[in-house]
């Protein structure tokens, strides 16, 4: 199995409604655009906010993209394809 | 990463960064801020700022209520008190807060009273209302009304909400206006009762005097058949002075009959002109082929009791022609519009007229101006008509200079005329 190009990890709050939303919104955000090739890591902040802060995540829902560098944030439910795709450099990736 | 020195890539992307940042922020996307201490909800962040907004309500309406409202635990003990209950029993917040109710009640009954009947309503419907006296702090005692319900619902033990009102002034107002209805109620049928003892009386009197005075007007007669021949000139005289003396009394009694029948007479209302009033006035008048009555014409109808209005014209009409030596006798009769619906009418003859210092007396009962010999008159007519033109809510009053002749100004308002509109409905 080849090394995952793309990994994430999505910062939430528990069941608060954003980050209920961003996490049904990016899994299959990425099975569209990326198919398999990729790792997502979901920290709830309430379990461990020690990661978030070490990330310095001060708030959620966010999405850290970690590779391919440079690393990305994104904020929100992740429900604007678009704004996914322009902030992840997609642009041209199928 | 060149965290030193950022290429112009970088730069760009962290600003990018930024800029999702700052719109997710103003979209309100976010759910929770981590700070270094522990996580915060957005959303408790939120309920937390309204639930402050809603208690710093809640004590803006505490303050300014024009209602003592207070908290009390189960034990009675006072937990809260606004400015305005401080202010009916005279406390300060400070001297109130902690203590028992207890002392605010004038005996230790007034105390246990309240709790009971408080707590037995509170028990069936879930809210008490009582009414007792406190006494305040400078000692003065007030009545008060108290509202009292549960904090929590349906749960004592949450502690009693208790909102007070001083109803004192109240309650002495209301007892003064209970009074005072009484004593005008007492007046009123004190006044009623005189005034109808009044009327049977003069009606009695009218009624029953009647019949003396017939008597004596059939001995007068029978004088005159049969003792004519042996009576003097002299004593001629003196009988026909008593049959004049017994025709004014028999006079006097049928207006003074007259002025007491108009109480009773019925309200019925008929439509009528005042040429079909006259017409029935006319045939009454003493020399009427000396009368050159002038009416004006296209008076409206009128639309009242027919009876009142035939009372008030003959009399003015009578006095028109009995105190009156011209020869012939004039009356005009003309009218205008007041406005708003109602008429003056102008009664205006050339008689012998009336001294301006008996304008105001003349409508009074039994007010005669003129020696016997001048005219003839019982004193009744024109109290008839004042008292007509009172019950129809108009006015009247005169203009006269003595050897002149009289005017009289009767004003009518709306309700005794036909107005246009109604004609116009009656015709359709």
């Amino acid at each position: 199995m080849k090394k995952n190009r793309f990994s994430f990890i999505l910062f939430v709050a528990g069941g608060e409604s954003h980050s209920t939303k961003a996490r049904h919104n990016f899994p299959l955000f990425c099975e569209k655009r990326l198919g398999t090739s990729y790792a997502l890591e979901v920290v709830d902040v309430f379990e461990s906010y020690a990661t978030a802060l070490r990330h310095s995540i001060f708030l959620t829902p966010a999405l850290v993209m970690l590779t391919p560098a440079p690393r990305v944030t994104v904020f929100g439910d992740l429900s604007d394809t678009d704004e996914l795709i322009r902030a992840l450099r997609l642009e041209g990736v199928d | 990463m060149g965290a030193e020195k950022p290429t112009y890539a970088e730069l760009e992307s962290r600003l990018a960064e930024k800029e999702r940042l700052i719109s997710a922020l103003r979209q309100n996307r976010i759910d929770a801020l981590i700070g270094a201490d522990g996580v915060y909800l957005l959303r408790l962040r939120t309920l937390q700022k309204k639930l402050e907004q809603s208690e710093a309500r809640l004590k803006r309406i505490l303050q300014t209520v024009p209602v003592g409202i207070g908290t009390v635990s189960e034990q009675r003990v006072i937990l809260e008190a606004n400015p305005n209950l401080c202010q009916i029993c005279g406390y300060r917040r400070e001297e109130l807060v902690g203590k028992s109710t207890r002392m605010l009640y004038v005996s230790d009954e007034d105390y246990a009273d309240v709790g009971r009947e408080t707590y037995a309503q509170i028990q069936a419907r879930g809210q008490g209302q009582v009414e007792t006296q406190i006494q305040r702090k400078d000692g003065r005692i007030r009545r008060v009304a108290l509202t009292v319900t549960t904090v929590e619902f349906e749960d004592r033990s949450s502690g009693l909400l208790y909102a007070v009102q001083d109803i004192t002034e109240q309650k002495r107002q209301m007892q003064q206006l209970y009074r005072m209805q009484l004593l005008t109620n007492k007046k009123k049928i004190e006044a009623e009762s005189m005034n109808q003892d009044l009327q049977q009386y003069t009606y009695a009197i009218t009624h029953d005097l009647k019949a003396p005075l017939r008597a004596i007007s059939n001995y007068i007669s029978f004088l005159y058949e049969d003792a004519a021949d042996a009576l003097d000139a002299e004593q001629m005289v003196y009988l026909d002075g008593l049959k004049k003396a017994v025709q004014e009394g028999n006079a006097m009694i049928q207006d003074l009959f007259h002025l007491t029948r108009l109480d009773h007479v019925a309200r019925k209302k008929e439509i009528f002109s005042l040429q079909d009033i006259l017409k029935q006035i006319r045939p009454m008048l003493e020399n009427a082929h000396d009368v050159v009555m002038n009416v004006q014409t296209g008076f409206p109808m009128f639309r009242t009791t027919r009876l009142l209005l035939r009372h008030l014209f003959q009399n003015l009409i009578t006095n028109a022609v009995k105190f009156n030596h011209s020869n012939p006798k004039r009356i005009d009769i003309g009218w205008q519009s007041t406005g708003s619906g109602g008429f003056e009418i102008f009664i205006k003859d050339n008689g012998i007229g009336i001294e301006p210092e008996y304008h105001q007396q003349i409508f009074q009962i039994f007010r005669r101006l003129h020696a016997q010999k001048d005219a003839q008159g019982t004193g009744v007519g024109l109290a008839v008509v004042n008292k007509i033109v009172q019950r129809l809510h108009g006015n009247i009053r005169i203009v006269s200079t003595p050897g002149k002749g009289s005017t009289f100004y009767l004003r009518l308002p709306a309700s005794v005329f036909e107005t246009e509109a109604e004609t116009c409905s009656k015709i359709n």
